[in-house]
């Protein structure tokens, strides 16, 4: 018996049961946000946080999900992942696919090989990737021509006329054949390496260059006297699992050997270690680089990320039949209705006429004090709001330190003074001092995600469990409301955060600097005047903080070097969100380091990015190795 | 199966066979052990060192091998407690001969970094290289880490056991030149389910000898059969590995079962519930049950498991089994037994077996939990068999399954060791129906039922009373009549496979269901007059740690 699985949790996208669901649940809109030159023949560099979509990406153009995609060309549901690929020029009405696209994993051992003499390593690395892309390639173009089964392989000649001469790859003319060398040649390496027979036995193979691109750029396959799979494109995943020296061999040596096919080279950002954190692009003609994250942060990207993820979540929902309901977004109501949180709208209203009967005798707050007064009349979430914004005003009046005429303020005085951030900061206060729902909603959902493709699927997960829950309980509307939303989505947060120490390698100091950070966001936002409204869910570190950290000297010790590998972590993992900021008048640039906003959830913050103060990295050492609790206490919810 | 026949010992019989194995033959003995925070290698090597020290032994060389490990994250207790233990260890070994201290660096920052495998295999090899002219090796896995030591398990039995092939007429594989290979552990599954492991590294790591079913391209399109065996806080590490597994492989979980606590594999089931069901479309009927304590039963249904699983698969062109031991210790190195065993000889094998790992850097343990001496102490593995000591409290005749507490089969006065077991909401196990009727004559088959055919097989077998609305104090309860010739493995091997047909047909019922499912119902009514009848009988009850 098989539990029914929730669908957001099944990690598809990567190694699918079969390319039929897997082009079912492409999103074809990360294809707009791909460079008009990605397909040139180059080294192109894809960066980002785990589950960002990098291998979603990659296998979208291997021939198996290139020939799903062209078998469903009629199906409305695929037909606009299919117009995109022909828009590419990767797929045709009337052909086949004739892509071959070249899928390897980085996390088959490369790192694993002897650390032995380096120009042996280096060879033998070389031997080893060369004869996967040989084995990888023929594999592919069997699947490419549909065949089913690898003895057809034997219908498929090589033509070497192009091939420069090869040292480490023999000339075979039959594709089967050089598939039996390839397999001979990878098994025979890690026979002699399992018996660690060292150098006893034959030596191991060692190749003077990366072979495997120059074969695969310049092979002619000939099958029924026709030349098939013209259009090439190697792709390499996992980069970051490869040692340091061996990444950088083969970013440099495919640069230096200018492919003329498209070689794709995909990676986290953990890769670049605390290089991340002074980060200087190299581009060029032959390497370019292209960060998934940043590829959805800015104005016109984070509206974009937005339909993609309803798309996502929509496909996804359709793979399932337990909730009646075709799409997510009408799973979640958006709109918080006044008769849902009386008890709570009156509970502010009542504390709100306590905290301002102090005022009543000043003649300064005459007005917005009657102003206010009709508002407690209506008891509705907007007139709470207005309330708070009210009393955010007089707050932060009252704390004026400058002289000031005792002259009554005007209703229109407050109506200028006013804004949405303002507005954002009093919606914050009455989650966190009455406990009306602020987390919930497709678009502050999507926020929550952080751009990241893993995170919203986790947390569309938390979601749909609360469906499934009403759905068993015979609720009459699979809908979930504002409050259970909140509810469920604070609890993912807590996972999440709960999960740190237990996914990274560096995760209990992480933890520990991430709760420090959000105790002292939330010290910041919720002073009583709301000073950096609508709140604070970032610290910045200056130039100069920042060049103490990366001084060769290492001036701040082990607990330095311990903080720079801690902060590249969490910004590699995209516990936290690395902006730059540009020198003003009154202060050095710096780098902000947001907190992810799941975990501003976590820690009751905003969501909007924007709020940040300076620390020292200092400051950061010791909230690394003592966590900060936060001075102001969490107002207790009725 | 090369472990047909085992030795497994505990306690005073592993003095016994010490005595036996090592006495009056000159021993040039080789001792691995860890230099690690566990402090119940001391206890194991003491009582080894004072044996060896004894009449009639004779050692003519020995030498301890502390295998010492960098980048693990300790606190400052942990630390220091782990330079105790190594002092004491070396003071220990000191009457025997000298200890030589094997580190592997792993260095950082701008030189050339070597992987936590490579470092692996750099350690294997050291003691490998350690091993040639031994007529003794020791492996003490107590306070080694687990993929460390499966790496030493499996490796030294390459070594010393190259050709696993029985040939007619020639000495038996695991006669091995006349080597013997003990391993020896200290186990309490309760304390090592308390020591927390955080902080899984990014990478992977493998145990060499087993990379190429997990690294190389050409097996890549292999299906592949993933068998993680469940222990208690590995979620974290279950999930590294869990990433790289397709989702369209088969998965068996391998839970402890029976174990001393009997709701121990409920737990593994609902704290992996997410990971390998809600994730994976994982069937219930595909859980494994493993003996918590005995390897040698986890080895048999591992291996059993495996083989199956590769001549089922061979059509399909091959398979990758991958191992995740993640549970015990003693079923750790029964899985270690399994994969040894089913490792591939030869290029042209059509499957592989692999044993990724996901390394923690960080281990969480309370000084004072660590240096509580567990009660059951020490276990060793020859070459031919599994030797345990065991607690104290053992009685002195032995069934042929080497528990010494099998009071029946000795004829001893039955010992009634959980008197409140009285709930009236037990469920009988199917050993009353359909099943018991194969048991039988499983029995007959082996020659031991005849003296008991007296009334059938009721009562006269296995029958197991399993309790799943948790009235009872203590769970689970075997009890018997059977004569003292009966066979208690086969009585263990068949209920194992019960459990197992059982929960196929009544998936419910390893999550503790509820009193009033239509399971209990059904057994109690059937069995209600079978009840009474068995109350009114004397009969035993003894606990299968």
């Amino acid at each position: 018996m098989a539990y029914s699985v929730n669908p957001f949790l099944e990690r598809m996208s990567e190694r699918t049961t079969s390319d039929m669901e897997f082009v079912r649940l492409f999103s074809p809109k990360i294809l707009e946000r791909l460079a008009e030159d990605a397909f040139d023949g180059a080294v192109h560099v894809f960066r980002s946080a785990p589950g960002a979509g990098k291998t979603t990406l990659l296998r979208a153009f291997t021939p198996p999900a290139l020939r799903a995609f062209w078998n469903s060309r009629n199906r409305p549901e695929l037909s606009e992942s299919f117009q995109k690929l022909v828009n590419r020029g990767l797929l045709t009405e009337g052909d086949s696919p004739q892509l071959l696209g070249v899928f390897l994993s980085c996390a088959s051992g490369y790192a694993d090989l002897p650390s032995n003499e380096r120009l042996e390593q280096e060879g033998l690395f070389r031997a080893l990737l060369d004869c996967r892309i040989v084995l990888r390639t023929l594999r592919s173009l069997g699947a490419l021509l549909g065949f089913s089964a690898p003895e057809q392989l034997g219908e498929i000649s090589l033509d070497y006329g192009a091939v420069p001469s090869l040292t480490g790859i023999p000339i075979r003319t039959n594709a089967s054949e050089l598939v039996s060398w390839a397999e001979e040649h990878e098994q025979r390496v890690y026979a002699q390496l399992d018996t660690f027979s060292g150098s006893e036995g034959a030596p191991l193979p060692a190749h003077p260059r990366f072979e495997g691109v120059i074969w695969l750029q310049t092979i002619k396959f000939v099958h029924e006297e026709r030349v098939v799979a013209s259009q090439r494109l190697l792709m390499v995943d996992d980069m970051h699992k490869l040692r340091r020296k061996q990444r950088a061999l083969l970013i440099d040596e495919l640069t230096v050997m200018r492919p003329s096919i498209p070689v794709w080279l995909s990676e986290r950002t953990v890769a670049l270690g605390t290089e991340l954190l002074s980060q200087g692009i190299r581009e060029g003609r032959e390497l370019r680089e292209y960060n998934l994250d940043k590829m959805w942060s800015d104005a016109k990207g984070a509206a974009q990320f937005t339909s993609y993820a309803q798309n996502i979540l929509d496909r996804r929902m359709k793979n399932q039949d337990m909730v009646p309901v075709g799409s997510f977004t009408q799973c979640l109501r958006d709109k918080l209705v006044s008769s849902e949180v009386r008890s709570q709208v009156a509970e502010g209203i009542a504390r709100f006429r306590s905290e301002v009967e102090r005022l009543q005798a000043n003649v300064r707050y005459e007005q917005w004090l009657t102003r206010a007064d009709q508002y407690t009349v209506d008891q509705n979430l907007e007139s709470l709001l207005e309330l708070y914004v009210t009393r955010i005003l007089l707050v932060r009046d009252e704390s004026k330190r400058q002289m000031s005429l005792d002259l009554t303020l005007t209703a229109e005085e407050l109506e200028d003074r006013d804004s949405s951030q303002l507005r954002g900061a009093a919606e914050l206060f009455m989650h966190e001092e009455l406990g009306i729902p602020y987390y919930f909603g497709f678009e502050r959902l999507c926020v929550m995600a952080t751009s990241n493709v893993e995170e919203l699927l986790a947390l569309a997960a938390a979601l749909y469990v609360g469906l499934q829950s009403k759905q068993v309980l015979r609720k009459s509307e699979p809908i979930l409301l504002p409050l259970e939303q909140d509810k469920l989505l604070r609890e993912a947060a807590g996972r999440k955060r709960e999960f740190i120490p237990k996914s990274h390698s560096e995760g209990t100091r992480a933890q520990r600097l991430l709760d420090s950070i959000g105790a002292f966001c939330y010290d910041q936002t919720f002073a009583p005047n709301a000073p950096y409204a609508p709140g604070v869910t970032g610290v910045r570190l200056s130039r100069s903080e920042l060049g103490k950290l990366s001084a060769p000297s290492k001036p701040l010790g082990t607990s330095g070097t311990t903080l720079q590998r801690v902060l590249a972590e969490c910004v590699a993992e995209n516990l936290l969100v690395q902006r730059e900021s540009q020198a003003t008048g009154s202060r050095d640039s710096g780098t902000i380091f947001y907190l992810n906003r799941s975990l501003c959830v976590h820690y009751g913050l905003p969501l909007q990015m924007g709020g940040w103060r300076d620390v020292s990295v200092g400051d950061l050492m010791k909230w690394m190795e003592r966590r900060l609790t936060p001075t102001r206490k969490k107002q207790e919810v009725a | 199966m090369l472990w047909d026949h085992y030795v497994f010992r505990r306690g005073n019989a592993v003095h016994e066979l010490w005595d036996s194995l090592l006495k009056n033959r000159p021993v040039d003995l080789l001792y691995i052990a860890g230099r690690g925070f566990d402090v119940r290698a001391q206890t194991v090597m003491r009582e080894f060192v004072a044996g060896q020290q004894g009449t009639g032994r004779k050692t003519v060389g020995a030498k301890l091998l502390l295998l010492g490990f960098h980048g693990y994250e300790l606190d400052e207790g942990i630390q220091q407690l782990t330079d105790e233990n190594a002092a004491a260890l070396e003071a220990a070994f000191l009457p025997l001969g000298p200890t030589t201290t094997v580190t592997v660096e792993t260095p950082e920052g701008d030189e050339e970094e070597t992987s936590a495998s490579d470092a692996l295999r750099q350690r294997v090899k050291a003691v490998l290289d350690e091993i040639e002219g031994k007529t003794d090796i020791i492996l003490d896995v107590s306070s080694l880490p687990r993929a460390t030591y499966l790496a030493l398990l499996t490796n030294i039995l390459q070594k010393l056991v190259p050709d696993k092939v029985r040939n007619e007429g020639a000495a038996h594989p695991l006669h091995a030149g006349g080597v013997n290979f003990q391993v020896l552990v200290a186990e309490d599954a309760k304390l090592d389910g308390e020591i927390r492991a955080e902080d899984p590294s990014n990478d992977l790591l493998n145990i060499p000898g087993f990379f190429a079913a997990w690294q190389a391209e050409s097996v890549q399109d292999w299906p592949l059969v993933w068998f993680p065996v469940l222990g208690e806080g590995r979620g974290s590490q279950l999930q590294k590995i869990a990433a790289s597994i397709p989702t369209e492989a088969e998965v068996c979980p391998v839970l402890p079962h029976p174990s001393k606590d009997p709701r121990r594999a409920d737990r593994l089931l609902v704290e992996y519930r997410e990971p390998l069901f809600d994730s994976r479309k994982t069937p219930t009927s595909n859980i494994l049950y493993a003996n918590e304590s005995h390897p040698f039963e986890a080895y048999r249904q591992l291996l059993g498991a495996m083989r199956r699983y590769q001549n089922s698969m061979t059509i399909l062109g091959g398979c990758r089994l991958v191992m995740t031991p993640l549970g015990s210790k003693l079923i750790t190195l029964g899985a270690g037994l399994a994969c040894f065993e089913m490792r591939p000889v030869g290029l042209n094998a059509k499957y592989g077996v692999a044993i990724p790992h996901a390394e923690p850097r960080r281990y969480l343990a309370s000084v004072a939990s660590a240096t509580v001496q567990a009660r059951g102490v020490g276990a060793a593995v020859d070459r031919g068999g599994i030797w345990s000591p065991r607690r104290r409290r053992a009685a002195k005749n032995h069934c042929r399954c080497g528990r010494s507490r099998c009071h029946a089969l000795s004829g001893r006065t039955p010992v009634r060791l959980f008197p409140k077991a009285t709930s009236h909401s037990h469920v009988l196990f199917p050993s009353l129906f359909f099943p018991g009727l194969a048991q039988w004559v499983r029995l007959r088959r082996a020659g031991v039922a005849k003296s008991q055919n007296r009334g059938g097989h009721r009562g006269r077998l296995g029958i197991a009373w399993y309790a799943p609305g948790g009235n009872s104090p203590t769970g689970l309860d075997l009890f018997r009549r059977a004569g003292p010739r009966a066979d208690c493995n086969l009585i263990c091997q068949a209920w194992s496979e019960h459990v197992q047909r059982l929960g196929s047909l009544f998936p419910n019922w390893s999550s503790g269901c509820s009193p009033k499912s239509p399971l209990v119902w059904a057994c109690s009514v059937r069995t209600r007059s079978v009840r009474r009848r068995v109350q009114r009988t004397s009969w035993t009850l003894w606990d299968w740690s």
